[in-house]
This record gives C-alpha cells, sequence and structure tokens, in this order.
C-alpha cells in the first residue's frame, strides 16, 4: 500500500509553520515523527491535503533543565532523547521509563513526545507520568501563546483541547518537590513491545511519613488518560501505610473505566489498576524517602 | 590406510558447514521475490471480497480501466484454463467467479503502470453482491440444514483410525481423565510477504520468479489455470524469507502467470503485509475431545479422541492435517486401544492450510496435557508415566505400524531427566508472588507425506573441469536443506563442500524434489541426491579403475582425485576421467530417486505404513509466572530432538531454536482473530524480549534408510515447546489452561482457581 | 510537486527530485536500486527495512525521503563496501548460524550497529531490548543474541589495538 498523494511543507521556524496551518486548516497534517501518523495514512484513515513536517524547526526540538524551575522538553524532541537526557534520568525517571518502554527503538529514533501527546492514545505511554508530575504544555497559533495542563489536554481518543491552528510547542515539567518521588509502570498484553493495556504515573511527597501529596494517573482504562482523583484524595494526608496503600490501589480499580478489546478485558484491566497503582506508588515512596 | 577410514576423514556430515548464500543475505546483494522485477514491469493488484459469504452479481471494470495508467482489469471469465487450483483438493478459484467465500477472497485484478494506479483503478471496480449466510463454526458448518460454502457440501474430510478394543479398555481402566482442548488460529507471519514477476521468455514460456517452498507444483497449477502444457510455465524460487507451509499455496504465482499470459508483458505483484494476513493460509483452529485410560501402574491402556478441524473457505493442505492429527493424536507413546475420529469442515473463515507441523502441534498440546494429568491421578511423576509409555523398537503406533529402527524418544527423555529433576527440586516460596514450574513436552513426528508416494528427485554431474553440479529441485526457504544437500553430495564424493555447484529449485532446470513441507528434504530429497552421487560415484570409478588399470575395490576417492589405497603411487583426477568419458560418449549426469516406503490408510480402520520413518523429541520449559499480573516469563527451554543423524549441527540447532520461538508464541500469545487482526500490531510474534536461552541436545538414532542416517527436524522443532510451556504453567499454579494461547486472561483465571487449590496467597 | 532533494546514501552523494508522499523505502529500493534494504510490514512492528538516518536506526518504510535532503543514509550495503573483508557484526552472524532465511537480516545488522555505535559492551538483556523492534521468525534470536556480543567483543579489541599504537 502506498501513501496517498499530499503537498510537503518543511518550515524552518514556528511561525512560517503557523502559517501554513492557517491556510491549510484541518485539510492539513502535523509531522511531528510520522510513526503513527504515517500509519494512518497508508491505511487510508488519514487523506490530508498537505503536511507539515516540524523537524527542522530547531526550536522545538531542546530539551533544558532548571532545578528552581523544572524541566522543559520540546514538543519536537524524540522519545530516544527523552530516555537518555541525564537530568531527565536523574530527576525525572518515570518519564525516562514511559519513553523507554514504548515501541522500539527505531520508533523511538523517530517519535517525539509531542506526537506522543497530540495523538491523544487512551494508551499513550507517556501521558500518565507526565500528568502525575503537573506536566503543563504549550500550544502557539499566530495569534497567541497559550498553556494547558496535561489534565485539560485530552478530550477523547485522538482529540485534544488544542486548536486546529495550534502546535504544539513544548511541555513543562515543575521540579518534583523534596521528599517526593515518582513511578511509571504498565502491563501489556501480549508481549514486551505491545501498546500498554493498562499503565499507571504515580507522583507522591512524604512528609514524616505522612502523604502530603499524590497524584496518580491511569492510561489505557478510559477514553482518555484520567487522573485516579478518589484514590488520590483517600491517600492524601494518610500516614504511609501498607493497608492505605491496598485500598487506593483498589480506589483506583474502582474509579478506572476500562473497555474490552483484543488486548484485554475491562475485568483484568480494572485488575491490573489495582495491581500497577499499588506498584507505582510503592516504588514512587522508595523515591521519596530516598532523597 | 583403508579406503572406508580414508572415507570418514572426509566426510563433511556432522560439521556445520557455513550456509550457503549467506555472503549476499549479509551485505544486502541477495535477491528476494520484491527485489527481481525491472523497472518497466507492470503492477498487478488484487481487489478481495470484504465479505465472507456471497453471491457475485456483477463486476463493472469500466471506471476503473478509465483510469489513466491502467492497463487492464481481469476478472474470472478472462481465465483460459481452469479456474481452480489447490495442491490436494482443487477446489479454489483464482478469481472468484460466481461467489465469494471468505474475506479476502480475491475477485479481480487490475493491472497498471505502478503500484499506486494500480490501487486507485482497484477502487473503481464496482462489484455487486448478494450476500449468503455466513458459518463461522466447524460444527454448525456440519450441521443439518446448514448452507453449503462448496457445492459438494461442507464436509472437507474424515479420517478414522480404530486398534483394539478401546470400549472395553475403559471399562477396565484404573484412571481415565477425559478432557476438551481448543487451539486458535495462527499466522505464519514469515517476514518476506508473497512477492514475485513473470514474463515471457524468448522460448515463448512464462518464467516465474517467486517466493516459494514448491516450485514443481505451483508450475502444474498454474499451466492449468492458463490451459497450458506445464513445460510452457517455468518457475523459478528467489530467495525466500521464510514459509513455514504458507507459500505452499499459489500466493502470488497464479495472478502474475496470468496477467503476463494475457497481457504479453512483465509483470510484478507483492502483497502487503496486510493482504498477507487476509489471504494468506493459517494454522488450523483444532477442538479435541481427548479421553485416555490408564492402568495403575501408570500404563496406557486406549483413548478416544475427537478432533474437528476448521479449515476455511478452501482445503489448501487442509486434508493432510486431517489425517496427520489423526495419526499423530496418541502422541509418541504406545497406546494398544485407539479409536481416533478426525473431521475438518468448510467454514467461511480464511483459508487454513499449511503450518509446521500439519495439526501436530495442536494435538501435542492436547496428549501432553493428558499425560501429566493421568501423572497426577495416578501420583506418578511426569517423567516417569512417559517413560513407562513412549514408543521404543517393536512398539506398534495407531495405524499399526511397526517400528524397527530409529525410535530415540527414550533417549531424548533420558536425555532431559537430569535437568528436568533438577529444576523441579526447586521449590516456590509459600510468599512469592512469582511462581516457578516446569513442564515436559514429548513428541512423534512422521516425515515426509503420509501414506502417499511422495518422491523426490535429483541429478550429479560431474563437469569436464572436474566440477560437480547438482541439480535440485528443493526450495530451500532458509531452513538449511541446500546446504545439507551439498555436504551429503560431497561427501560421497569426496570433495569439499565448495567444490559443488548447487542448481535448485528452478523447474526449468531442474525435477521435481517435491515440496519443502512436511520435514521432508533432509530425508527425501537427501537420498534422492546421495542417490544420484552414488551413481556417478560408481562411474567415476569404473572409467578410473580402466584409466589407472587397478582394481576398482582399491581406489578412493580425495579432492576430486582418485588414488588407489593398494600402495601403487597412482592417481587421476575428476577432470582427466572427464573428459575421457566424454569422449567415449559415457554419460556423466545420473539422476537419483527416492520415495519413502509407506502404504495408504485403510479408510475404515486407519491402518497402514504412512510414514517410512518418524523424528522424536522431549523438551523442558522452565516458567515463571506472576501471580499478580498474569505474566508469564519462560526462563528456559531445554529441548533433546532425535533426528537421526544432524549432518549439519549448527543447522540442526538453528532449527530446533526457531522452532522453539514459534512454540513459545503458540503457547503464549499468537492468535488471529479473523476480522480484526489485520497487520503485525495485532499480531504478535516472539521478540527477543521474550525468549529465553534454548539448550539443544542432539541425540542421534541412526535412522537406516535416512541419508548417513538423517531424519527431520523442522517441524519437530515446534512440536513439544507449547505442551512444556502449559504444563509448566500448571505445573506452577496448579491449575491448567486448556485453550491456547495462554493469554493473561486465561492464566489469571487458572491463578484464581489455582489459588483455591493450592493455598498461595493471592493478596498483594 | 517533486522535491528536490540531496542526501548521501553509505557515503555517495544522491540528488534526486521525489514526490512528497514517497518513503525513504521506496527511494532506496526502487530508484537507487539498493534492494537490500527489505520491507516486511510497513507499520514499523517488523524492523526489515531498518536503515541509520545520520547514524540513528530508522524504519525506512515510515520515513518519507523528502524529509532526509541533507541527511546521511547507511544501509546494509555500505556495512562492509569493499565487499572484501567483513563487518565484525557479519563475521558474527556467519560464525553462530544467526541467519536462516536472511530477510530480516540487513535489518538487524543495522539495530545491532546502532547498538554498538552507543556500546561495545551490552549486556545480553541489552542487546535483547535494542532489538526488540526487529523480528525474525525462523532463527528463535538465540544466535543473533550470541552472534552481537561476539561482535562487540571484537570491535572492543579492535578499538583497544588501535589506541594502542
Amino acid at each position: 500500500m502506498r501513501l496517498p498523494k499530499f503537498e510537503y511543507f518543511e518550515p524552518e521556524t514556528l511561525e512560517e509553520a503557523l502559517r501554513l496551518l492557517a491556510e491549510w486548516r484541518e485539510r492539513v497534517c502535523v509531522l511531528a515523527g510520522g510513526t503513527d501518523v504515517l500509519v494512518k495514512m497508508r491505511n487510508g484513515r488519514l487523506k490530508p491535503g498537505a503536511v507539515i513536517a516540524l523537524e527542522r524547526i530547531s526550536s522545538l526540538n531542546g530539551i533544558g533543565f532548571d532545578l528552581r524551575k523544572g524541566l522543559t522538553i520540546g514538543a519536537g524532541a524524540k522519545l530516544s532523547d527523552v530516555t537518555s537526557h541525564p537530568d531527565i534520568l536523574r530527576y525525572y525517571p518515570a518519564i525516562a521509563r514511559a519513553a523507554r518502554v514504548m515501541a522500539n527503538v527505531q520508533v523511538r529514533n523517530m517519535g517525539t513526545i509531542g506526537g506522543n501527546l497530540c495523538n491523544a492514545a487512551p494508551s499513550a505511554e507517556n501521558a500518565p507520568p507526565l500528568m502525575a508530575l503537573g506536566a503543563v504544555v504549550t500550544a502557539a497559533s499566530l495569534e497567541e501563546e497559550r498553556r494547558i495542563t496535561l489534565d485539560d489536554f485530552f478530550r477523547g481518543p485522538g482529540l485534544t483541547a488544542m486548536k486546529p491552528e495550534e502546535i504544539m510547542t513544548s511541555i513543562f515539567v515543575p521540579t518534583p518537590p523534596a521528599n517526593s518521588g515518582a513511578s511509571y509502570q504498565r502491563i501489556s498484553a501480549r508481549c514486551g513491545v505491545d501498546i500498554a493495556a493498562v499503565s499507571v504515573g504515580a507522583m507522591i511527597m512524604i512528609e514524616d511519613t505522612v502523604c502530603r501529596e499524590v497524584r496518580i494517573a491511569l492510561g489505557a482504562v478510559a477514553p482518555v488518560p484520567m487522573r485516579a482523583l478518589s484514590a488520590e484524595a483517600f491517600l492524601k494526608e494518610k500516614v504511609w501505610s501498607e493497608e492505605f496503600l491496598r485500598e487506593a490501589a483498589r480506589i483506583s480499580a474502582d474509579e478506572s473505566r476500562p473497555i474490552s478489546d483484543v488486548r484485554a478485558s475491562l475485568e483484568f484491566r480494572k485488575q491490573m489498576v489495582a495491581v500497577m497503582t499499588q506498584r507505582a506508588l510503592e516504588e514512587a515512596y522508595g523515591r521519596a524517602i530516598k532523597r | 590406510m583403508t579406503a572406508a577410514s580414508i572415507k570418514e576423514k572426509q566426510s563433511l556430515i556432522g560439521t556445520s558447514v557455513p550456509r550457503i548464500g549467506v555472503d549476499g543475505k549479509l551485505n544486502g546483494k541477495a535477491l528476494f521475490s520484491n527485489d527481481v522485477a525491472p523497472k518497466n514491469s507492470l503492477w498487478v493488484k488484487a481487489l478481495r471480497s470484504e465479505l465472507a459469504h456471497a453471491k457475485i452479481e456483477s463486476i463493472d471494470i469500466k471506471d476503473a480501466l478509465n483510469t489513466p495508467g491502467c492497463v487492464a482489469i481481469l476478472t474470472a471469465q478472462d481465465i483460459p484454463g481452469n479456474n481452480s487450483f489447490g495442491i490436494i483438493n482443487k477446489d479454489q478459484p483464482l478469481l472468484a467467479g460466481s461467489k465469494v467465500r471468505f474475506v479476502g477472497d480475491p475477485v479481480a485484478l487490475a493491472v497498471a503502470i505502478s503500484e499506486d494506479v494500480a490501487e486507485l483503478a482497484l477502487s473503481k471496480i464496482h462489484v455487486t453482491y448478494t450476500e449468503l449466510a455466513s458459518i463461522f463454526d466447524p460444527e454448525e458448518s456440519l450441521a443439518p440444514g446448514s448452507p453449503f460454502i462448496h457445492e459438494k457440501g461442507n464436509l472437507l474430510g474424515k479420517r478414522l483410525i480404530k486398534k483394539g478394543a478401546p470400549e472395553l479398555a475403559f471399562e477396565k481402566a484404573d484412571v481415565i481423565i477425559e478432557r476438551t482442548y481448543q487451539t486458535t488460529c495462527l499466522e505464519h507471519a514469515y517476514l518476506e510477504p508473497d512477492a514475485g514477476y513473470a514474463y515471457f521468455d524468448s522460448d515463448g514460456k512464462i518464467v516465474i520468479y517467486a517466493s516459494t517452498q514448491n516450485p514443481h507444483y505451483d508450475q502444474a497449477d498454474v499451466a492449468s489455470l492458463l490451459g497450458l502444457e506445464a513445460d510452457r510455465v517455468r518457475i523459478i524460487q528467489t530467495n525466500t524469507g521464510g514459509g513455514f507451509g504458507s507459500k505452499l499455496d499459489l500466493n502470488t504465482q497464479g495472478f502474475l502467470g496470468l496477467a503476463c499470459y494475457l497481457l504479453k508483458k512483465p509483470v510484478r505483484m507483492v502483497f502487503s503485509r496486510e493482504e498477507a494476513f487476509l489471504c494468506t493460509s493459517k494454522r488450523h483452529p483444532l477442538k479435541i475431545k481427548y479421553k485416555s485410560a490408564a492402568s495403575k501402574d501408570g500404563r496406557l491402556l486406549a483413548i478416544d479422541v475427537k478432533i474437528m478441524g476448521d479449515t476455511g473457505a478452501y482445503a489448501s493442505y487442509g486434508l493432510a492435517v486431517v489425517s496427520r492429527s489423526a495419526i499423530h493424536a496418541t502422541g509418541p507413546y504406545e497406546v494398544p486401544n485407539v479409536s481416533i475420529e478426525s473431521v475438518f469442515a468448510y467454514t467461511n473463515n480464511p483459508i487454513a492450510g499449511a503450518m509446521r507441523g500439519f495439526g501436530v502441534p495442536q494435538v501435542a498440546f492436547a496428549h501432553e496435557s493428558q499425560m501429566d494429568l493421568l501423572a497426577e491421578a495416578l501420583g506418578v511423576s511426569p517423567l516417569e508415566i512417559r517413560r513407562r509409555n513412549a514408543l521404543r523398537l517393536g512398539s506398534t503406533t495407531a495405524t499399526k505400524q511397526e517400528l524397527t529402527a530409529s525410535v530415540g524418544i527414550q533417549t531424548c527423555i533420558e536425555a532431559i531427566a537430569p535437568h528436568y529433576e533438577a529444576i523441579r527440586n526447586k521449590t516456590n516460596s509459600k510468599d512469592s508472588k512469582k511462581l516457578k514450574g516446569v513442564g515436559l513436552g514429548c513428541m512423534m513426528y512422521g516425515i515426509g507425506n503420509t501414506g502417499t508416494q511422495n518422491p523426490s528427485t535429483a541429478q550429479v554431474e560431474l563437469q569436464s573441469n572436474g566440477g560437480i553440479v547438482l541439480y535440485s529441485g528443493a526450495a530451500d526457504i532458509g531452513q538449511g536443506s541446500s546446504t545439507v544437500l551439498i555436504q551429503i553430495v560431497a561427501t560421497e564424493l569426496g570433495v569439499g563442500a565448495e567444490k559443488i555447484t548447487l542448481v535448485n529449485a528452478d523447474t526449468g532446470l531442474t525435477t521435481s524434489a517435491g515440496a519443502t513441507s512436511a520435514s521432508r528434504q533432509t530425508y527425501i530429497s537427501g537420498n534422492a541426491a546421495l542417490d544420484a552421487a552414488r551413481k556417478l560415484k560408481e562411474a567415476i570409478l569404473t572409467e578410473a579403475a580402466t584409466m589407472l588399470k587397478a582394481n576398482r575395490k582399491k581406489l578412493y576417492m580425495k579432492n576430486g582425485n582418485v588414488l588407489d589405497s593398494s600402495g601403487v603411487d597412482s592417481s587421476v583426477s575428476f577432470e582427466q576421467i572427464a573428459n575421457k568419458a566424454k569422449r567415449e560418449g559415457r554419460p556423466l549426469k545420473w539422476q537419483g530417486f527416492f520415495d519413502p516406503d509407506t502404504t495408504p490408510l485403510d479408510p475404515e480402520t486407519g491402518q497402514g505404513k504412512p510414514y517410512a520413518t518418524f523424528a522424536f523429541a522431549a523438551q523442558i520449559a522452565e516458567v515463571e509466572v506472576d501471580i499478580l499480573t498474569a505474566e508469564v516469563t519462560v526462563k528456559k527451554i531445554i529441548a533433546a530432538h532425535d533426528v537421526g543423524k544432524a549432518i549439519n549441527p549448527e543447522s540442526v540447532k538453528g532449527q530446533i531454536y526457531g522452532g522453539a520461538a514459534m512454540g513459545l508464541g503458540f503457547a503464549l500469545m499468537e492468535e488471529f482473530i479473523p476480522g480484526k487482526t489485520v497487520s503485525l500490531k495485532d499480531y504478535h510474534i516472539p521478540t527477543f524480549s521474550d525468549m529465553p536461552p534454548v539448550e539443544c541436545l542432539i541425540i542421534e538414532e541412526p535412522e537406516p534408510t535416512g541419508p548417513f542416517g538423517a531424519k527431520g527436524v523442522g517441524e519437530p522443532a515446534l512440536i513439544p515447546t507449547a505442551p512444556a510451556i502449559l504444563n509448566a504453567i500448571a505445573d506452577a499454579l496448579g491449575s491448567r489452561i486448556y485453550s491456547l494461547p495462554a493469554n493473561l486472561e486465561r492464566v489469571m483465571k487458572a491463578i484464581h482457581s489455582g489459588a483455591s487449590k493450592m493455598k498461595f496467597r493471592l493478596n498483594q | 510537486m517533486k522535491h528536490h532533494i540531496n542526501f548521501k546514501v553509505n557515503g555517495d552523494d544522491y540528488s534526486l527530485a521525489v514526490d512528497p508522499w514517497r518513503t525513504l523505502n521506496e527511494v532506496i529500493r526502487e530508484d537507487l536500486n539498493l534492494t537490500g534494504t527489505k520491507l516486511g510490514c510497513g507499520t514499523g512492528d517488523c524492523g526489515a527495512c531498518t536503515v541509520l538516518l545520520d547514524g540513528r536506526s530508522v524504519s525506512s518504510c515510515l520515513t518519507l525521503a523528502v524529509s532526509v535532503n541533507g541527511k546521511s543514509v547507511m544501509t546494509v550495503e555500505g556495512l562492509a563496501p569493499s565487499g572484501e573483508e567483513l563487518h565484525p557484526i557479519q563475521e558474527a552472524l556467519i560464525q553462530t548460524g544467526g541467519i536462516q532465511c536472511g530477510f530480516c537480516t540487513a535489518g538487524m545488522e543495522m539495530s545491532a550497529l546502532n547498538l554498538l555505535n552507543q556500546t561495545l559492551s551490552p549486556s545480553e538483556t541489552e542487546i535483547k531490548s535494542a532489538l526488540s523492534g526487529n523480528l525474525c521468525r525462523c532463527t528463535g534470536y538465540n544466535q543473533i543474541v550470541e552472534a552481537i556480543s561476539m561482535a562487540a567483543d571484537k570491535m572492543r579489541d579492535n578499538a583497544a589495538e588501535k589506541e594502542e599504537q
């Protein structure tokens, strides 16, 4: 199967890209890695009139870290750069892990973190840890630049809060608070390289054995990556214990809204939400008390 | 030095001669089926049915033909010959004429100047269908009143095997175990999607380059489709990127032949991965009702097995699977009383055909589960029950075939026994969330086609420069038959492997070696090549005796020369011999032939000698099951295989490693769901990360009729792995899975039922 | 509209006009006639089409040819260009018997090279995870893992020797 015909643009500045986007609107497809978009085009699910490749816009590709503020990942940063960035490995191991378990080396050498988020698959690997760590994305249009928290970003499978004239430029993740830790856990239904059947990102901050802050995000168990707000509320201000941990995991499973599909059944997914939540919280706790 | 000891020294048998052709595969120069077509070739694409069962009312090709760059649209009415093909039953149309029988059935071809124009033209063909009731279940298919998929009805075939008095034996038995096993549809997932190229040569022959396991069959069926004599079609096998049974069918060959013949132009075709998934053959899903009886002392008394198979829309190799699954239902055990019935039906599912093992991997899952269940019921170890029942010299199989040589199953079991005991002695701690288990899998496999002639031929020629050419029709699809054939001929003629030029799998230059299937090429084509080499050797020695004026019995061959072992310092080279024979008009190209000694099975009782020899194997799998997530990790596989003689040990190991991987996929992850499984995103085969270390133990119980004692290993490699893994999971959990694959959901269910029995704690 | 691109393949400069919807895989196979790079799935799942793009392994089936303007591509044909001396990865694959049908081999070599460009002492787990995007249906992977490990040793020895000199 060959790709359908389209016009191709390779802008070198964001402004140029935004202008093209404003001109072509719905008939354009933005290429940020292409590992998903080209597959969809090949099997006829996408037929854009034009493709705008973002790769040459160098301002979108950087990764910067400032201990006082946080981490800024260019939306065009390759997943393999995310997994190997020393500051991400040191301060954000959960983010590095999510990018590392995605697909395979070749896809990670092509795919970008912004592409993965804008794709808005319910199973988007990078979403749960970024949500758990309070990430905010920046979207730019010719008129304005605005910030959208990742919590508000996903609107449905393949749908985001971005407007057709906007391009995601970066993802900002605040510096994790002192005494905090985060983790990313996932299970895939059939073997290592499969899409996650359930994934969980968690961040907790511990003060004198009390869980002061907690954020839990679930992937592949709802139309969009979602926060496990009830589980978070339950755990907040509790003294850390095995029992509370198990209860939080159970609540998290309760509030997940998975479906049955070829990868896993609803029941199995709910069970796994509990197991993965517990594992994520355990690892996050281990990291929090080490700091 | 005696001639015999010299021969021993010169032997390439049992040495891992590097594969021929690896250089091209390493540097990218080897041409595969999608690499051969020149730029001016037209592209052929097939329009395929999106309905499972429908009558074709009309096909409107007008719009499609008007597509700029579209050269032709071909439908069933353009087929000049007999529009039905198939290796056993000719029930499959190249292009559907009156109706379609599965999603993927081809209805028309577009031929165009480029691939995208051909795709565009296809989208403009308008087919009007009347949908018919579809059947997706074999039992439903055979129920009275079901609509017919084929005119002759929905039964593909039936095989009965009767031995002894099973009813009586069940009455007397101490233990009876009865279970139902279900396996699923599987995709071969060879790495190279089917492709090919066809053109008319200067003699007016249609030459088709294809990725194939069976060039001579392709030739006959393509010729029949075109209404031509077979010699008007020439099939040349390109490098073939795996086959595993699916490339035994006509996948692109018929389309290429038709388009080339009608348009008189060079044409090419390549399947996308999605198309290969949609339309090529699959592994038969089998439902196996299995009842076993044993005595207190752990001896099998009887089995009663009912196999129901879904062969999909067309027969392909289905009939072979009907019989082979029945014959192998006992496993490698002596069972005095046997009742086996194997029934396969057509449905509107994808075509099920040959896939590595022809039904034996499925029945092995059943018989090996039964053995463990019997062992448990009798309180003996899984190893012990197999020891007690394994076939030995003088045993008779279900078809009352007496085994008179090369029965290596006992040796295989003893080879893995110490490993098995060692792993078994590791125990699980009560609180562990990861439970270890170990399982056994044993198998037998009849080499070659079932109860039917399946000869191979070969020629070996001495050239005037002293070089040797081996002609064989055998298609090497990656398993290494070409190298093995060369080793056999080189050894017989006392030369290095590099002295042999192989011409193979080209119907224009070679005679038929039969299909690369049923693990038959080493045994059958190896014997044919050996036969040819022996005849040439006789001729060479006769010439040499005259030339050297020596006693023929004292002569031996070494490095392309014939020497005298009686101490006389004289020799004559192959080149000198060739020149003399040529001058004097004596033949230097000798034909070899081999057809294994088999008899057909009796239609009522199934008795007969279906195979001349059997391969045997025993494998162990060690697994770890995460009882919270149901993830199964295979930690190690140990595989003992009786191959008769390992002509090329590294190649034998390669087959075993690859078979173990395919077996692991069959056990844990592979499932082709028609309509849902579309690409490699949905169909998962084991990756590097899924594969544990595999340890190979090569067992050599020489087969007297085999070339240098060899049998075969291609399919046997895969068969014991899934049973061993499933038995290991059951060992870990105390609860058994009866449907494959053992995916997370099924393992989780087994964990829950095991937890109540075994009392391991499920709390996190 | 065709786009004009300049790029290097195995060190050679190419200047081509390509339609933007053509993949790198199509262009290197059909226009440059370098058919060593295969197409196994078209969805980035099998690894048979792997090439190095500016030194990193990518799926050539999911890379638009037009996007490689100014970049450098390496295919299997560039691994041992003289053809006389094999690359250590190739040598090791022969030694261990890690090749059967050979259709996945080119992609395996490219992924192995991508790994060995990063480290010359990969663990078995690292080898397996680095190559999990390359499927093989014939070999069961054991001999390929062994080959890559063997090639790493050889390349490390070669590097050490060079240093000594």
